[in-house]
Order: structure tokens, then C-alpha cells, then sequence
């Protein structure tokens, strides 16, 4: 436990693009749990309501990236899903992608980061504004 | 539905931009990767072309950041090391003995080019003459013939390169007017002791072929020979920057050019740090071509000629410095250029086919 939590300390913060991948694979209830890299790049584009456009390069140079630090999976579309490929592109299983538990720590470890920094950002411009 | 040229070709574009990418990385993403660049330029393709220029400017500037960050990926950890390995291993350290044998021919063309342009006005006989540009032909003759009964051992790389050009350049350099023995000079009779060394070499040689086919081996493998094997043309290239240039001007900047071909060339061989040597190499090249070419701009920039009578005066006022010394370079970089394409070529080809081998090589997920 100590080693993870040691080991998620030392991949904060992350990076936008990649805090809004994990987040985009982040499931939900209208949110699959997997998504395949083009769904990815679409899905950053509407959390970050267009201000991250990621190219493939970036999508994939990151994606191989936390595939090395264990922080999402990747399985065919097919295996996984059960679902047949997309019309566009008949025969041919795409990879997706999900998070680990280990991702889903430490997106949730950045989001309290994120919120500890906002709240006391909060208290200090309140206090000053009074 | 089919897609509009445009898209496939920018589709097919994004192909070629691929194998940018280390190999494994390529081998695992690659097909995605594509695959992703199809679905987005589709849907670009139908809000118009700028977006879908857009979307490749996008791609575009997202590349090198990528590929800088891909070095350090574990993926590809072992195929960074193995090309760190390569960069740091050293040639192994030559004997001095072998050092002065790989220097040879540079030392005595480039003793035999100064002398030849010393400013002395001794009326040497046409023999003595022209037996000063076939000495170092003979020598890089017999160290030849040496080296290919040894089995190409790495001192003598650079002979047959030296061989082959000087051949075909005293060959080019037909002078009919001239004789030496009664005989044309040059025309085929270059070619004779390179045939008497082959001749030579395949009698008297244990396994003549298979050393020739070592030599070529080498020279595939390290592209720096080839340039080496160029260096023996220096001496004969950096008198023609001075052509028609007096003597008493002439002699220094071919001896200033000569002297740092020297150096480099001796550093060349006796350095074993692959990339310290290669520096040596090419700077060399590069930097006694331009003394050359920077001599020759400051004397035509400086005097005038009476084309009638050849009287040369100097002319005075401010040197053009400026001018002199952008000319010079933009026309060494050229010039260096154009003698690096061949060698470029091999280096390149070899470095290419090693990268496909070593993607095709990998595991892949």
C-alpha cells in the first residue's frame, strides 16, 4: 500500500492531456469503460470543452506511456466487448482501452489534489476579498 | 463510400510520417495510429479542406514532441541501448605502425601537391615532374597490393578508394601533348598498375576474393571509409581552388589546406571514438576545402589581371571580407556535399535497412 500510494505521489501532477484520458476512461453510467483511441480523442475534445485537441501522436505517445506505468489496458474490441467491429471499419477489431485500478487511484489522487489547491485558493481570495 | 483524393493522400502521407517513429513503437501502434488518422480526416473532410489541413498542421506539430518523448520510452529500452552501445563502442585502437600505414598516401600526395606548388622556379626534367604525381600513385600501389595479401586489414581501407579515383582522374586527365618513356600520358596507362596489383594479389593472395569481399563488408559498415578513401582526392582538388593564382600565393594556402587535411586525416585514423573521429573527418573535409576556397576568393578579390598580357597588379582599398567569405562557404558546402553523396548514400542505406531489421525484430504485444 505505502509503495503505491509512494509511487502515485510520484506521477503527480499529471499532465492536462493525460488527466483528461484517464478521465475520458473513466467509467460511469453513460461512459463505457473502454474506449478505442479515436473515441478517446473525441471524448478529450468535449471534457475539455475544445481546449485540448490532442493529434495521434500525442494520443498514442501517451497512451504507450500508461500502458508502461500500468495506469489503463488495452484488449481488442472484439475480445473484449463482444460488440462487432464499426461499419467503418468491417473486419477489423480495434484496440481499446480501460483504466486499472491502480489509473482509477490515480486519477482520483489528482482530482483531490486538484480540489484541495481550489479550496484553499477559495479561502485565501475570500478572506482577502472580506 | 469513397473517400476524396486529398484524404487518401494525405492518409497515405500520414504512412510515410510513421516511420519516424522508433520501430517497436511503430510495430505496436502504427496500424492504430493510422487507422485513427482515417476516422478523423473522414469526419474533417466533411466540415471542408481547411479543416482538414488543419487537422494535418495539427498532427504535424505534435510530432516532434512525440518522437522526443518516445526516446525514453521502456518499449524501446532495449533498442536504445543497443544503439548506445553502437555510438560508444570505440573502433578498436589501431598499432602505431598501422596508424602511419593508414596515412601514407595522404602524407605523400599531400608532401608531393606542396612541393609541386612550392615558389621556386627550378626547371625540373618532364620525368621528375610527372614522377611527382605517380610516386604517390605507385605507393597507394604497393600498400594496396600489401593490404590485399594481408586481407584488407583497417589500415589499408582507404588504398583502394585512392587507387580507384586517382585512376580514373590521371585517366580524365589526358594530356597527349605530353609524353614521359615515349608514351601518352595519361589516357589507360593508370589503369596498368592497378591491373598488375590485381593480377598480383590473385596469385599470390590466400583467399583474395574473400578479402575483397571483407573490404566492401567494411566499407558498408562504416560509411567514414569511404569519406577517408576521398580524402586522397584533396590534394589533387585543393591546387585546382588555386589555379592560375601566383606561385608565392599559392604555396601557403595549399600548404595552410594540406597541413589540416593532415591532421584531421592522422586524427581520423588514430582516434577510436566513433563520433570524435567521424568530427575530425568531415571538419577536416569541410575545413580545408574552405581554406582553400577562401585563399582562392582573396587573391581574385584583391587582384586584377590584364588578360592580354597577364600582368597581374593588386588592387587597393578594403578587402571584401564579407563577400569573400560567403561565397566561400555556400560554395565549400556544396562542393562537400556533392563529395559526401556517395559515402551519404551507402551511410544512409545501411542505417535505414539495420532500422527496418531491428523493427521487424521485435515482439511486438
Amino acid at each position: 500500500m505505502g509503495s503505491h500510494t509512494d509511487f502515485i505521489d510520484t506521477l503527480l501532477p499529471l499532465r492536462e492531456p493525460t488527466f483528461f484520458i484517464l478521465l475520458s476512461l473513466a467509467p460511469g453510467e453513460q461512459n463505457h469503460a473502454y474506449k478505442h483511441g479515436y473515441a478517446i480523442m473525441k471524448d478529450v475534445e468535449t471534457l475539455s470543452r475544445g481546449k485540448i485537441r490532442l493529434s495521434t501522436s500525442t494520443l498514442y505517445e501517451a497512451l504507450a506511456r500508461l500502458l508502461d506505468q500500468k495506469l489503463i489496458e488495452r484488449f481488442d474490441e472484439l475480445a473484449e466487448t463482444g460488440e462487432s467491429p464499426s461499419e467503418n471499419h468491417p473486419g477489423k477489431p480495434r484496440k481499446t482501452y480501460r483504466l486499472t485500478r491502480l489509473g482509477r487511484r490515480v486519477l482520483e489522487a489528482d482530482r483531490n489534489r486538484m480540489q484541495a489547491l481550489l479550496e484553499t485558493a477559495n479561502a485565501v481570495i475570500s478572506n482577502r476579498v472580506a | 463510400m469513397k473517400s476524396n483524393p486529398f484524404v487518401q493522400f494525405l492518409i497515405r502521407f500520414y504512412g510515410w510520417l510513421l516511420w519516424l517513429y522508433p520501430p517497436r513503437f511503430r510495430d505496436e501502434f502504427g496500424p492504430e495510429m493510422l487507422d485513427v488518422f482515417h476516422q478523423a480526416a473522414e469526419e474533417a473532410s466533411k466540415m471542408g479542406t481547411f479543416s482538414l489541413v488543419k487537422l494535418m498542421l495539427g498532427e504535424l506539430s505534435g510530432l516532434l514532441p512525440a518522437l522526443l518523448s518516445l526516446r525514453k520510452w521502456k518499449g524501446d529500452e532495449v533498442m536504445d541501448q543497443k544503439a548506445e552501445k553502437l555510438l560508444q563502442t570505440p573502433v578498436p585502437r589501431l598499432p602505431t605502425r598501422e596508424i602511419i600505414l593508414g596515412v601514407l598516401p595522404l602524407i605523400v600526395l599531400g608532401l608531393g601537391t606542396m612541393i609541386s606548388n612550392m615558389p621556386i622556379t627550378v626547371r625540373l626534367s618532364d620525368t621528375l615532374t610527372y614522377s611527382i604525381y605517380i610516386l604517390p600513385y605507385l605507393v597507394v600501389m604497393a600498400g594496396l597490393l600489401w593490404g590485399w595479401l594481408k586481407g584488407f586489414p583497417r589500415w589499408v581501407y582507404p588504398y583502394p578508394v585512392y587507387g580507384v579515383f586517382f585512376a580514373l582522374y590521371f585517366s580524365l586527365s589526358a594530356q597527349p601533348s605530353y609524353k614521359m618513356w615515349g608514351l601518352d600520358l595519361w589516357d589507360w596507362l593508370p589503369f596498368v598498375p592497378m591491373g598488375i596489383v590485381i593480377l598480383l594479389a590473385l596469385r599470390f593472395g590466400k583467399s583474395p576474393l574473400e578479402a575483397v569481399v571483407k573490404m566492401i563488408e567494411a566499407v558498408w559498415k562504416d560509411w567514414t571509409l569511404l569519406v577517408y578513401g576521398l580524402y586522397g582526392l584533396l590534394p589533387l582538388i585543393i591546387p585546382i581552388f588555386q589555379d592560375e593564382t601566383e606561385r608565392s600565393y599559392r604555396f601557403p594556402v595549399t600548404a595552410a589546406a594540406i597541413s589540416l587535411m593532415l591532421v584531421c586525416g592522422i586524427l581520423y585514423v588514430g582516434i577510436t571514438k566513433p563520433w570524435l573521429r567521424t568530427t575530425f573527418l568531415l571538419g577536416g573535409l569541410f575545413l580545408s576545402l574552405l581554406t582553400a576556397s577562401v585563399g582562392s576568393g582573396l587573391y581574385w578579390k584583391t587582384h586584377e589581371i590584364n588578360i592580354i598580357t597577364n600582368e597581374r597588379h593588386l588592387i587597393g582599398g578594403p578587402v571584401p571580407w564579407g563577400d569573400i567569405l560567403s561565397q566561400s562557404i555556400l560554395g565549400t558546402v556544396v562542393f562537400t556535399l556533392i563529395l559526401l553523396l556517395l559515402p551519404g548514400l551507402v551511410g544512409i542505406l545501411h542505417w535505414l535497412i539495420n532500422t527496418r531489421r531491428s523493427g521487424s525484430s521485435g515482439a511486438g504485444v
